[in-house]
């Protein structure tokens, strides 16, 4: 009988447990969530997501410095900040998945907005800033979509530039970091015949996601001087431009610099720092690490393409307003706090370098970095906004993969990742 | 007056009530995130949805673009392909370590095997793959190997063929163990008569495995395929940790494009289509091959 009954105990508490967590928040939404509309202060409550920029060794968290920087936002506001630090990996699924719950956030941060703006995701910020205000930013004009100011960006810089170890091209009779595709070809064939046991430059394409065309594609595209959305907003390479970028890069592998290992190199930043490799293109967060290799390094911030373009990549990640924030007043108050200059002198000190957002803030990156950000602003482009842009840039990529593993042929890239895509969309 | 109706709660029905109250909780957890999880799906794969706007019917949409889409068709054969080399492999694997630890390993040493070889399957696929990577690389553990003796190695997780090689191995090491205590348990029930009988009779270890020991774990044959398969049209972890899909289009499989459409690309509605057609292959599949066991033991 005690069996029984225990078994019946047990059984009931397994149905409501399942029951219980299966069901929706009813009653008071404060019990359910710790972080609803009102703080346990009496003031409101506002949550802000943003992904970690801190060294995985560093003493200062992202959370304990974004914790330190609202304190006194709190205090002033009477007001609580809750800061989420959501890992990079899946980032944007979980943001796109807080959004539609109505649990996520009230202000952002963002790298590909497109999809989320046309959803109707975020709030048009255009009312909430004035002309004075929106003057003061350096890169304001990089958030307007669709017509409109959705986003507002953060952290702009660290472009892909192209390292060079110069004890490398020393020994291989150069002194100065190739300029042009040509130059580069050269370098890299005097590289291999000169100095053995080192690879003269490599790409990332055994790398995953649009960083990889960041670094790999665009860069080069870019460089033939060709804009890469069309009239309409949607993606155009196959043009000209395209062809001589995909037959350059092909050629790199046609003449030996590449093997046919190419398609497994995920991280040539490693090898960089080996010193077992000339040349590679990169982001300019990674100066400090280069040096602290002890590698004696020179960038050449873009090469010049057929027609002597120079251009590259440039990160500029963004904040943004839910649309369907309770707090929309409070939630731009706290967007402008974390741009104002000495959050972000702060943030640039002590998490991580970049170039300032506003005329009022000062630089903190490697100082080689300064006058290619303050000097040569026309040769930086972010990403094109178009819609599912995602699934653009996996085609293409798999495309170019296809290519160096002798499946396609340049002009078959560019057919197949244009014809994917329109499937795709249509 | 009342001495011959019969209580409510007879000691049959209370016996079924108890039945009932036990298996609920399954039943409720198999009817919420199973059976009703196949009819959305299904309702989805009718719609274009992508999370953050309500879903709109468009009918055969999704499946009409199914069958137009180069990379479906792709990830269609590697996973067919992947099914043929994997299911196989991992069937006569288990089944001839099983034969081999129940015959010639009846020991403390057989029992540590048998716990080693069945790690793989309970560690975490993404962990595990990760360390295959490393393996894997250009400059990993084997191309490192087989420079020392002047060897160069290939170019495993760049080259198509090798790349696919890389995940079939992977998954085959990770699932071995699970097949084979299944088929130790099964090998463990033949009769001892009949493998001593054959002996006496004069036939080799290898007779006896395949005209004793084969036949009679049959049923647990037709089960491991079953599970076999179906874990196979399933895989994810190791293509998603090992190769992204790539290079190119070598190793994209069925359930890593539902993953790719559903969570990179908000297509829920083409991912739920995707994902009814996983399920019409696996059911296609199981069809076949009841239908091939019936006919065989039909025949005997």
């Amino acid at each position: 009988m005690k069996k029984r009954l225990t078994a019946m105990i047990l059984g009931m508490v397994m149905v409501f447990g399942l029951l219980a967590g299966c069901g929706g928040k009813t009653g008071d939404p404060s019990a359910a969530d710790p972080a609803g509309p009102s703080g346990a202060s009496g003031g409101q409550t506002i949550r802000v997501w943003i992904p970690p920029y801190a060294k995985s060794d560093a003493e200062l968290t992202d959370q304990m410095f974004w914790d330190q920087q609202f304190d006194a936002f709190e205090a002033e506001n009477n007001c609580t900040v809750e800061v989420v630090i959501l890992p990079w990996d899946g980032y944007i699924q979980k943001v796109t998945t807080g959004l539609i719950s109505e649990q996520g956030p009230d202000v952002v941060y963002i790298d590909t907005p497109y999809d989320l703006v046309e959803s109707g995701s975020f709030e048009p910020l255009d009312s909430y800033f004035t002309a004075e205000e929106t003057e003061n930013y350096l890169y304001w004009d990089l958030g307007q979509i669709l017509g409109k100011q959705y986003i507002a960006p953060m952290l702009v810089g660290n472009a892909s530039v192209m390292y060079c170890n110069m004890d490398i091209l020393n020994q291989a009779g150069f002194d100065r970091p190739p300029e042009t595709w040509d130059e580069l070809v050269e370098y890299c064939l005097a590289i291999k015949e000169k100095v053995p046991g080192v690879d003269p430059f490599l790409q990332n394409w055994g790398g995953t996601g649009k960083g990889v065309l960041m670094v790999s594609f665009l860069p080069y595209y870019w460089q033939t001087g060709e804009s890469f959305l069309d009239d309409a907003g949607s993606p155009a390479i196959n043009n000209a431009g395209g062809l001589a970028t995909l037959e350059f890069l092909k050629s790199l592998q046609d003449k030996g610099i590449f093997d046919e290992t190419i398609t497994a190199v995920d991280n040539p930043k490693d090898r960089f720092y080996e010193g077992t490799l000339a040349m590679y293109v990169g982001d300019t967060g990674s100066a400090s690490k280069t040096t602290e290799a002890g590698i004696n390094w020179e960038v050449v911030p873009a090469l010049k393409g057929p027609t002597g373009i120079q251009a590259t990549w440039i990160a500029a990640d963004s904040l943004a307003v839910a649309s369907n924030s309770k707090n929309k007043d409070l939630a731009v108050k706290a967007l402008k706090y974390m741009l104002s200059a000495p959050v972000m002198d702060a943030f640039h000190e002590q998490m991580y370098a970049m170039c300032p957002i506003t005329k009022d803030a000062k630089f903190y990156d490697d100082e080689r970095f300064q006058s290619m950000y303050m000097d040569q602003a026309d040769i930086f482009h972010n990403w094109p906004s178009y819609a599912n842009s995602d699934a653009f840039y996996d085609y293409l990529l798999k495309n170019i993969q296809s290519m160096y593993m002798g499946d396609l042929t340049p002009q078959q890239v560019l057919d197949d990742t244009m014809k994917q895509y329109e499937d795709f969309v249509s | 007056m009342n001495e011959g109706k019969r209580p409510f709660l007879t000691r049959n029905r209370r016996q079924a009530l108890y039945g009932v109250a036990y298996i609920l909780p399954a039943c409720a957890v198999i009817t919420v995130f199973c059976i009703v999880t196949i009819f959305m799906t299904v309702y989805y794969s009718l719609t274009e949805y992508n999370m953050l706007t309500p879903a709109q019917f468009v009918g055969l949409k999704n499946y009409m673009k199914i069958f137009q889409d180069k990379t479906f068709r792709a990830a269609l054969e590697n996973t067919v392909k992947y099914v043929i080399v994997t299911v196989p492999a991992q069937v006569c694997i288990s089944l001839g370590l099983a034969a081999f630890l129940a015959e010639k390993m009846q020991n403390r040493t057989g029992g540590f095997a048998r716990s080693v070889m069945f790690v793989p399957y309970i560690i975490s696929g993404i962990a595990a793959t990760a360390v295959w990577s490393i393996i894997f690389k250009p400059d990993g553990v084997i191309n490192t190997l087989l420079g020392q003796f002047d060897i160069k190695g290939p170019n495993w997780l760049g080259s198509g063929n090798l790349a696919f090689l890389c995940v079939c191995i992977v998954a085959v090491w990770k699932n071995v163990g699970y097949f084979l205590v299944i088929y130790y348990a099964g090998v463990q029930g033949v009769s001892k008569e009949q493998h001593e009988a054959a002996t006496c009779d004069g036939a080799s270890p290898m007779q006896r495995f395949w005209y004793i020991t084969v036949p009679s774990v049959k049923p647990i044959t037709y089960m491991v395929i079953t599970l076999s398969v179906i874990q196979s049209f399933q895989i994810f972890d190791v293509v998603y940790q090992l190769t992204h899909g790539g290079p190119g289009t070598s190793t994209l499989t069925l359930a890593y494009i539902i993953y790719q459409a559903a969570f990179k690309d908000w297509k829920m509605g083409y991912a739920s289509a995707l994902a009814v057609m996983l399920l019409a292959f696996v059911l296609l599949v199981n069809l076949i091959q009841d239908l091939f066991f019936k006919e065989k033991e039909g025949k005997r």
